[in-house]
């Protein structure tokens, strides 16, 4: 197949698709980690508490 | 002397396995049921011209043995499971390894004998002249059913354990099965064609490697498989 | 049956942020060097700037399934769980960048074969490593025992690694033994450059991906452990 300029819809295509798959995930990485750390100072802080509450 | 006790281990397992089999026929008789269905169904899908049929026979059999030995995969822990006897059985002392091999050798029985029965259905059904080199033929049935019974039983002591058993074991088994799947097909194809271009050599190389690595791996990741 | 130490504390973020605002302005400059400093290929024209995505995509894919079947190992030798935690981060990473070297290798078939697929070996092998990897994925989701799904999808990750090769070897001959499949991966050196610079910035995007991954699985872990510790005092 010769080159044409009909080819540029296939480049644009696979940037958009590559940089849709990796900022997305960029977006959940952070969510995932915002998230497991907001998890990890909650249960921290819950096990200090009771720990308090016991002795 | 330590090897002529676990090999006794594995006989007992598979004996065992057997027994409950041949006391309850209806969970084999389902299981070549199915195979029968499935080779019929593909005979809807690619005929009715016999030559496609004919060509399509070698495929078509694998994927119908295949559906339907994943079933008895699942089966082979399930009575254990809902009896809760797979902790007793790990009480006992011994290698784990020959729960495996026990567990392996029943499973290879049973696909064995479905995979006659559908074998013969399908060459009944798809017209298959068999050809001279019929010996060859039955070393590739042989080899494919150690390479599918091998993995099936290895991954389905996890599936079978999980919760969605019925989806986690053909997700896990068929991409792992790829190779020996194909090799087991294109030599089986090969050799229905009378092997003209003398294929079917390189294809049972590669199934008796595929076996022999995988046999290797399955016994030595069983045991932490099957302890968690 | 739990033997696992749970004294570990999870790892913090540290310099990793900055890192990872590095590793964007890096990747920029090397699209933006491939994309308008590359001159346009003679045979392919200017879909060889796909290559600058695609290419990078796969290698550090197979880099990142290195990875998962390192620390599956040393999990199953030293049972420490964080291992464990390590491999299902790449694991994570590695399906991603697989799947988009899928999609990419579809779009840069499609003009150059006029095929979306070939039934090539390193396509299909890479098709099968994906589906190895979803089951991987999928058997860590359906399993809630921790132990007992880091034990498993070890087994399943080293399996699976070990069956690549096969199936592309597999795949090859039965290519090889009815008609050749041409390689359209023949790269020039004038853009090596541009290559290079593009596979350093995914390896090291991939890298800040399953190091924050990794952060997040152990966090959640942990907060597990705190809480375990937390109701047995209260019991």
């Amino acid at each position: 197949m010769p080159p044409t300029a009909n080819n540029w819809n296939f480049v644009i295509a696979a940037y958009v698709i590559a940089w849709v798959t990796l900022g997305g995930y960029w977006l959940f990485v952070h969510r995932a980690v915002r998230q497991a750390r907001a998890q990890y100072d909650q249960a921290v802080s819950a096990a200090a508490k009771s720990e308090g509450t016991s002795k | 002397m330590a090897f002529a006790d676990d090999w006794r281990r594995v006989r007992a397992i598979a004996w065992k396995d057997l027994t409950t089999e041949r006391r309850s026929k209806a969970g084999f008789n389902g299981v070549v049921a199915l195979g029968v269905t499935i080779l019929m169904l593909f005979g809807f899908a690619l005929g009715p011209d016999t030559q496609a049929i004919r060509d399509a026979a070698a495929g078509a059999l694998w994927l119908a043995a295949l559906f339907a030995a994943v079933l008895a995969f699942n089966r082979s822990y399930q009575v254990e499971l809902e009896s809760g006897a797979l902790d007793p059985l790990l009480l006992y002392p011994g290698s784990r390894w020959a729960i495996f091999s026990g567990k392996l050798l029943a499973n290879l029985s049973f696909v064995g004998l479905m995979l006659v029965i559908v074998v013969l259905v399908g060459i009944v059904l798809f017209q298959v002249t068999i050809p001279a080199a019929w010996p060859a033929l039955i070393g590739v049935l042989v080899l494919g059913a150690i390479g599918i019974c091998t993995l099936g039983t290895f991954y389905a002591s996890m599936a079978s354990r999980s919760r969605a058993r019925e989806v986690l074991l053909p997700l896990l088994l068929f991409p792992m099965l790829v190779p020996a799947l194909l090799a087991a097909m294109q030599a089986s194809k090969a050799l229905l064609g009378g092997d003209l271009m003398h294929e079917a050599d390189a294809w049972i190389k590669l199934l008796i490697a595929y076996d022999v690595i995988f046999l290797i791996a399955t016994h030595l990741a069983f045991e932490h498989v099957i302890e968690a | 049956m739990s033997t696992q130490s749970t004294s570990w504390v999870p790892p913090r973020a540290g310099r990793w942020p900055l890192f990872g605002a590095f590793t964007i302005l890096f990747l920029i400059a090397g699209q933006v060097l491939g994309l308008t400093q590359s001159p346009a290929d003679r045979d392919m024209g200017d879909l060889e700037k796909i290559i600058y995505v695609h290419v990078p995509a796969a290698w550090v894919m197979s880099v990142t399934f290195a990875i998962v079947m390192f620390y599956s190992l040393r999990y199953l030798w030293k049972r420490d769980e964080r291992d464990d935690l390590a491999a299902a981060a790449a694991a994570e990473v590695g399906t991603l960048l697989n799947g988009l070297t899928l999609a990419l290798g579809m779009i840069f078939g499609k003009p150059t074969w006029g095929v979306w697929w070939a039934w090539d070996a390193r396509l299909t092998s890479t098709l099968v490593l994906f589906l190895i990897f979803i089951g991987y994925l999928s058997l860590r989701e359906f399993v809630d025992d921790p132990e007992r799904r880091a034990q498993w999808s070890a087994a399943v990750g080293i399996l699976g690694a070990i069956n690549v090769g096969i199936v592309y070897m597999s795949v090859r001959w039965w290519r090889t033994l009815h008609q050749m499949q041409s390689s359209p991966e023949t790269v020039d050196a004038t853009y090596v450059l541009a290559l290079r610079v593009n596979a350093f910035a995914f390896l090291f995007l991939m890298i800040y991906f399953v190091r924050r991954r990794y952060e997040s699985l152990c966090l959640v872990r942990a907060a597990d452990h705190a809480a375990e510790a937390a109701a047995l005092r209260g019991a």
